[in-house]
């Protein structure tokens, strides 16, 4: 298409007549360079994501280990009847499942709070928004360490805080309690992750032309209504990204849960990926472990679809 | 039409790569294990050492080991590669995993049937000189052997005892036992909790509840299953079911569950619980001798674990050296027998503060030999009070599997439904690696 790329020598220097031959040129030059472009990004993915996960894929039929002289076989779809006939991976999907529910609305909700609390042109708000954003910045495992020390019983931070104010009463073993262990990393994971998608709704919120608000207050617009029907329907594509992105982030979680808990108590922090380690690699049943890894894409990538789908026929 | 044709031979070639990678990754790794041994003769002049990046002490005596030995003779030299402790099992799995294991490696007791097994390391007993034979602890030995054949020496042995402050228990009037023989019955010990927690103790016990879930549970509470006169696994490794979950086995640890379920267990989440007295007791290994007995003097007491019926049991070995199987069993034997002469024995144990794994070295040191403040460490280790880790490749199975369960018994769990869970994934192991038959 003409006047998209930029003008080749060639666009300048013909006239009108050859034109049509130009352009076809241009065109082909620029599908070549969008191909040289996407090549690097395209090899490192099949390379890093689409070989392994193929291999993943065929290693999930056989009894292949991580270390053993037996050769390997193809046993079918052993490994997957095993994978749901085990108690801990039954539970760790459920807790994936559990912890997905409560913090993909929780940490959206946060977020677009967060996000609409920085859009204010107050002075000094940068400052505000570094300090919401710098936990991301933060890695997961440092982070972790120090929520371990925050949700310490004897000595941490929080147990000190809550017994100060509730004058002894209050007390929680968090994340060493059957109730509290899987919440306390839900609200540490939220912490973690809330500045980015704060972000992200922040510049969807700069998107909505100030004069949608300027008119619906001259139409007399209250607050929550100018937030119910210019606000969120401006954002309804950021929301379903974000949502869509905390989706699948919920179900990859891992590093919390590696420091902090290692899935104890009694497997109420266990989640997929913990298993899949603890199965592929600590027993070293690669091939099971391969089977987890499939399982779970099969689960987020129908997750995906089904969010996809959903929300766009509300559209319609 | 002659597009989509075009696309659909790309995704069958890519379909084609696929499967071809996969079917690559599956043919790998028939490797033939390799009978070599040590032949006399020396024909590789470079060796790589790796160890684990643990307690400092012992990392620089590793150290100074390698440099002595490569300054003592000019046929081999050796380098040394230092791996986080944290990382290190797991940096060795990668590394037989992909065919990449060093010369010479030191592995935790049990995992280096593992790689054993796998046909990664090579036998290691036509190396050792009998005369060494024959004054290596037969703990060190029985920790080394696997299918007939011995696998791995380590420099030092381990042990684990009942710190105890004697003052604190001569105020509750307690028994303190003399030996390994007449160690505290369980029924004893929980009067004796019972009782510094009515002296003022509020939680008297420490068992190192900071060290957290990993190998340390299966190295500390083993003993309390094969005290009670159950075992791990069945004698020839081929059933975890019936013993690991064996009434007695869940009798001693339900006793066990008992002294976290009470309160009595320290959180020791400062590491200090023992030395900064708000624990009498602490039951841990040879490796606290050092700081406890600096602490306390002549007030600290060495005991033996509780009894839990079959007399005290004690866990054994450590880290040990083996050699991979594309070695040359010579030249890595040549400096694994370096660090074995006695002067690098020596200043090994000082360091690690472990027994010596040669018989007649450590009846010469002052704190394990007759009358020294940790000979307890040495008796148990020579009179047959301490049990290996299963020899065999299941171990590593065995091993999380039992820390799992020891975790969740402590967080609460029915120990007879956490047993037969460990038990059931074990036996599992050993059925889908097809018994794990024996290397030829």
């Amino acid at each position: 298409m003409p006047g998209i790329g930029p003008k080749t020598d060639a666009d300048r220097n013909a006239g009108g007549e050859v034109a049509v031959s130009s352009v076809s040129a241009a065109g082909r030059r620029q599908r070549w360079a969008g191909l040289a472009f996407t090549l690097p990004g395209v090899i490192l993915l099949a390379l890093f994501l689409a070989v392994p996960f193929l291999m993943a894929l065929g290693l999930s039929f056989t009894n292949e280990r991580l270390a053993s002289p037996l050769p390997t076989r193809f046993i079918g779809i052993d490994n997957y009847a095993r994978t749901f006939g085990s108690s801990s991976f039954r539970q760790a999907l459920g807790n994936n499942v559990w912890f997905t529910a409560i913090v993909v609305p929780v940490q959206t909700g946060f977020a677009l709070a967060l996000a609409i609390l920085v859009n204010q042109r107050l002075r000094g708000v940068k400052v505000y928004r570094a300090i919401y954003f710098s936990p991301v910045v933060v890695v997961m495992t440092v982070a972790a360490t120090v929520w371990l020390l925050l949700y310490s019983p004897d000595r941490g931070l929080l147990n000190g805080i809550l017994s100060v104010i509730s004058f002894g009463t209050l007390q929680s073993s968090w994340l060493q309690s059957e109730m509290m262990a899987l919440p306390s990393i839900m609200i540490m994971s939220i912490w973690q992750g809330v500045g980015f998608q704060m972000i992200i709704l922040l510049a969807g919120l700069q998107e909505i032309p100030e004069e949608m608000y300027e008119a619906a207050a001259i139409d007399g617009a209250s607050t929550w209504q100018r937030f119910a029907y210019i606000t969120v329907p401006r954002l309804r594509n950021t929301l379903i990204f974000v949502a869509t992105v905390t989706m699948i982030l919920s179900f990859r979680l891992f590093d919390q849960v590696w420091v902090m808990t290692r899935g104890a108590p009694l497997g109420n922090t266990n989640v997929m990926m913990l298993e899949m380690v603890n199965v592929g690699f600590e027993q070293q049943h690669i091939a099971r472990g391969s089977a987890i890894a499939v399982i779970f894409f099969l689960i987020v990538l129908t997750l995906t679809i089904v969010q996809r789908r959903f929300i766009r026929e509300e559209v319609d | 039409m002659k597009r989509g044709s075009v696309r659909r031979h790309r995704r069958g070639i890519a379909l084609a790569i696929g499967l071809a990678l996969v079917l690559t990754a599956c043919a790998e790794d028939d490797e033939v294990l390799d009978e070599a041994g040590c032949d006399g003769e020396i024909t590789q002049d470079e060796i790589e050492i790796w160890w684990h990046e643990g307690a400092e002490a012992e990392v620089r005596a590793v150290e100074d080991f390698v440099a002595e030995f490569n300054a003592s003779q000019d046929e081999v030299t050796a380098t040394l590669t230092l791996v986080p402790e944290a990382d290190y099992a797991s940096s060795l799995r990668g590394a037989a995993a992909s065919g990449d294991l060093p010369d010479v490696i030191d592995t935790d007791a049990s995992f280096a049937f593992t790689y054993a097994w796998a046909g990664d390391l090579q036998p290691i007993d036509s190396c050792i000189p009998d005369e060494l034979m024959d004054d290596l602890l037969p703990s060190i030995v029985e920790q080394g052997t696997y299918a007939g054949r011995m696998w791995a020496v380590g420099m030092f042995d381990s042990g684990l005892g009942m710190y105890a402050v004697r003052s604190a228990l001569e105020d509750i009037d307690a028994r303190i036992p003399e030996g390994p023989d007449d160690a505290w019955t369980v029924d004893e010990f929980d009067e004796i909790l019972a009782d510094l927690r009515a002296a003022g103790y509020e939680r008297p016990l420490d068992v190192k509840k900071n060290y957290g879930q990993g190998e340390y549970y299966s190295y500390l509470y083993q003993p309390f299953v094969w005290s009670a006169g159950a075992d791990v696994l069945a004698d020839d490794f081929s059933q975890a079911d019936g013993h690991l979950n064996s009434p007695e086995a869940v009798e001693a640890l339900t006793r066990f569950q008992a002294w976290h379920l009470d309160g009595y267990v320290d959180e020791n989440e400062d590491d200090a619980a023992f030395v900064e007295g708000r624990t009498p007791l602490s039951m841990v290994g040879h490796w606290e001798f050092s700081r406890y007995s600096e602490t306390y003097g002549d007030d600290l007491v060495l005991l033996p674990l509780p009894d839990f019926g079959q007399g005290t049991r004690s866990g054994q070995g450590s880290w040990q050296w083996a050699i991979s199987a594309d070695a040359d069993a010579d030249a890595a034997w040549s400096f694994i027998e370096f660090t074995l002469q006695p002067d690098q024995m020596e200043r090994m144990s000082e360091a690690s503060g472990a027994l010596p794994a040669r018989s007649s070295i450590a009846e010469q040191t002052e704190r394990f030999g007759p009358g020294g403040t940790a000979e307890l460490f040495r008796i148990q280790l020579e009179e047959g009070y301490t049990v290996p880790r299963a020899p065999h490749p299941v171990y590593a199975t065995v091993s999380s599997t039992f820390n799992q369960a020891i975790q969740d018994i402590i967080d609460g769990a029915d120990v007879e439904d956490a047993l037969t869970r460990a038990a059931e994934t074990i036996d599992d192991d050993i059925e889908a690696n097809e018994g794990y038959p024996p290397p030829e």
